[in-house]
């Protein structure tokens, strides 16, 4: 099982995502904003991270850029999942940590087994 | 009138001839006599003087016809009765006259016609908006309108290409070059937009050019229209920004209560206190919904100008005191000492009292969740004399709002960002009551605030103001 940070200033996110993360069995860590992820990520190591766009202090875009200069962190996949309607193709050019973007709406199911399909990735990568 | 006519002369002169012989014959009888030289002198001077009155009257009459025949040719009389009685040569004379005066005045009415057309052409030309340039075939500037002045400046050259011209654009510059080279310009739009830096220097405006060739090809006279659409883009942008906006708020709350549901219907939320937090985290999210729409809505009544208010005699001081009721339960719940401070005279405005409660219940219930636990709000009502108006502020002891943000707060879709870790809104909450004040009610709204110390949101409404009206 693998161990997911969370990151969403709409605490109703972060609920149901842990609520679905951990009744697949994995530990889950909670931020409410970009700074406070950044800060988790490096206390504690989370296989993957999940990340709204929109924080406030660091948005999802910066925090997957600190990540990605953080030389324990830049390989850490990160998944975005985000309320914009438009195309957040260039904003992320250039993160390659960022392996998937997701909309708002979105399904728990779709969001688990992208995450799940990340770790396997990771771990393949890894053992490689 | 006097008949006048040459033969006339004739007669006279054989009547003074005639007389001049009488003479001449009494001169016969008197002859060698001194009184004969005399009677002869006499007769001569008599004979001489008749004839010279009536040559003399002759040519009066005719310059006096002849005058007045001008005069009523000049002044457009063309009813002379008597032109059919004239001598045929001052007849002759006067349809040649008429005929001149009638070509003088016909030539004279269609200069006057041609200028006056050409002052509406150039009015017209002057009122327009968009800037016009007419140019030869080698560029030289012959005419431009007002709104073209800040884009030639004193230039008289369209190939004048120092930044100070538009056409300093080499976009610009080169497709005006390609197109007089093709010929044939007739509505030709040139397919490039025209970065310029406006007067005021608040960033460049955008143009669309087109060029029409105006007199074909013989005279090569050029007319070059540029259309100002930075207002449009402008528009058009912030449209699709709001659109956005409005779009990432809708979808926030919509993705939880997806996420919810497909939860319950995968059995994954078992624990009855669990699935209660759930549903009322539905409910939530639903109620946030409701709030957004109802406020894009309103806030695009009162924009649109359909937003009819109610007018009546609104007590403020009543509605602060029946707010501030509704909202203890929600302070009491952070305690928050939440008060009325209302002055005791007559706090009564004409508006819509529905509305103005709207106002003051945004106002309290974002002091409230935005203040710390432990915290005050102070709603106080009193009147400006000087400024005839009743003035509300709701006071809170919270965060307080720096200066950058300050600017911004009434903007739709904008929330400071410190503010939003402590609750959630819509963004849109203040925007409604600076539409409601400010449009609605012809009032003022405003904050002031210090941070770390709280800010003092406020709002004033004309106290005999009875023209509320949909903005």
């Amino acid at each position: 099982m693998g161990r997911v940070l969370v990151a969403d200033d709409e605490t109703h996110i972060v609920q149901v995502l842990a609520l679905k993360f951990r009744n697949a069995g994995h530990e889950v860590f909670e931020a409410s904003d970009g700074e406070e992820a950044l800060q988790l990520a490096r206390e504690c190591t989370p296989d993957v991270i999940v990340t709204d766009v929109q924080m406030p202090f660091m948005n999802g875009i910066e925090l997957a850029a600190a990540l990605l200069s953080d030389q324990r962190l830049c390989e850490l996949p990160v998944l975005v999942i985000t309320a914009r309607g438009w195309s957040m193709d260039e904003s992320l050019q250039g993160l390659s940590n960022v392996r998937t973007v997701l909309s708002k709406p979105f399904s728990p199911r779709e969001v688990l087994a992208t995450v799940e399909q990340l770790m396997l990735d990771d771990s393949g990568r890894q053992a490689a | 009138m006097r008949r006048f006519e040459w033969n006339h002369i004739l007669p006279a002169t054989v009547l003074g001839t005639m007389i001049a012989s009488a003479g001449g014959l009494s001169m016969a009888i008197f002859a060698f006599s001194l009184h004969g030289y005399l009677a002869i002198f006499a007769c001569s001077m008599c004979g001489a003087f008749l004839i010279f009155s009536l040559i003399r009257r002759s040519k009066l009459v005719v310059q006096t016809s002849v005058t007045r025949l001008i005069s009523q040719s000049v002044e457009g009389d063309d009813s002379c009765a008597s032109i059919d009685s004239l001598d045929p040569e001052v007849s002759r004379l006067y349809e040649q006259i008429q005929s001149i005066h009638a070509r003088t005045r016909e030539e004279s009415a269609a200069r006057q016609m041609s200028s006056a057309r050409n002052d509406e052409l150039f009015g017209v030309l002057q009122a327009l908006d968009d800037p016009v340039i007419v140019f030869d075939s080698f560029g030289n500037t012959r005419m431009s309108n007002a709104a073209a002045k800040p884009l030639v400046g004193t230039s008289n050259s369209i190939f004048d290409t120092s930044a100070s011209t538009v056409f300093g654009c080499s976009q610009l510059h080169q497709q005006i070059r390609d197109g007089l080279m093709e010929g044939d310009l007739s509505g030709r739009r040139l397919d490039c937009e025209v970065s310029f830096p406006d007067e005021l220097d608040s960033g460049p405006r955008i143009y669309d050019a087109r060029l029409f060739d105006l007199d074909g090809a013989e005279r090569g006279t050029f007319l070059l229209v540029l259309r100002d659409l930075t207002r449009e883009r402008e528009i058009s942008r912030l449209k699709s920004d709001f659109v956005s906006k409005a779009s990432h708020e809708l979808r926030t709350p919509l993705a939880s209560i997806r996420a919810y549901l497909e939860l319950i219907v995968d059995d994954e939320i078992s624990d009855p206190a669990e699935c209660r937090e759930v549903m009322n985290s539905m409910l939530s999210d639903t109620d946030r919904l409701s709030s957004l729409v109802e406020n894009m809505l309103n806030i695009s009544r009162i924009e649109a100008g359909i937003m009819r208010p109610t007018l009546e005699r609104t007590d403020l001081g009543a509605i602060a005191r029946k707010v501030v009721h509704r909202l203890e339960p929600g302070a009491s719940q952070k305690e928050i000492s939440l008060s009325v401070s209302a002055s005791s005279v007559e706090l009564t405005v004409e508006g819509d009292s529905g509305m103005l409660e709207q106002v003051l219940e945004n106002l309290t219930s974002n002091a409230v969740k935005y203040t710390p636990n432990g915290g005050r709000v102070v709603v106080s009502v009193d009147t400006d004399p000087l400024e005839r108006t009743v003035v509300v502020s709701v006071s809170d002891t919270g965060l307080g709002i720096p200066l950058e943000a300050r600017e911004r707060v009434f903007d739709k879709f904008f929330r400071v960002p410190s503010y939003e870790r402590m609750a959630k809104g819509t963004g849109l909450g203040l925007n409604l009551c600076r539409n409601i004040v400010e449009s609605v009610h012809q009032g003022r709204i405003g904050v002031d605030s210090r941070v770390g110390e709280g800010s003092r949101f406020w709002f004033s409404v004309p106290i005999g103001f009875a023209g509320a009206r949909a903005a």
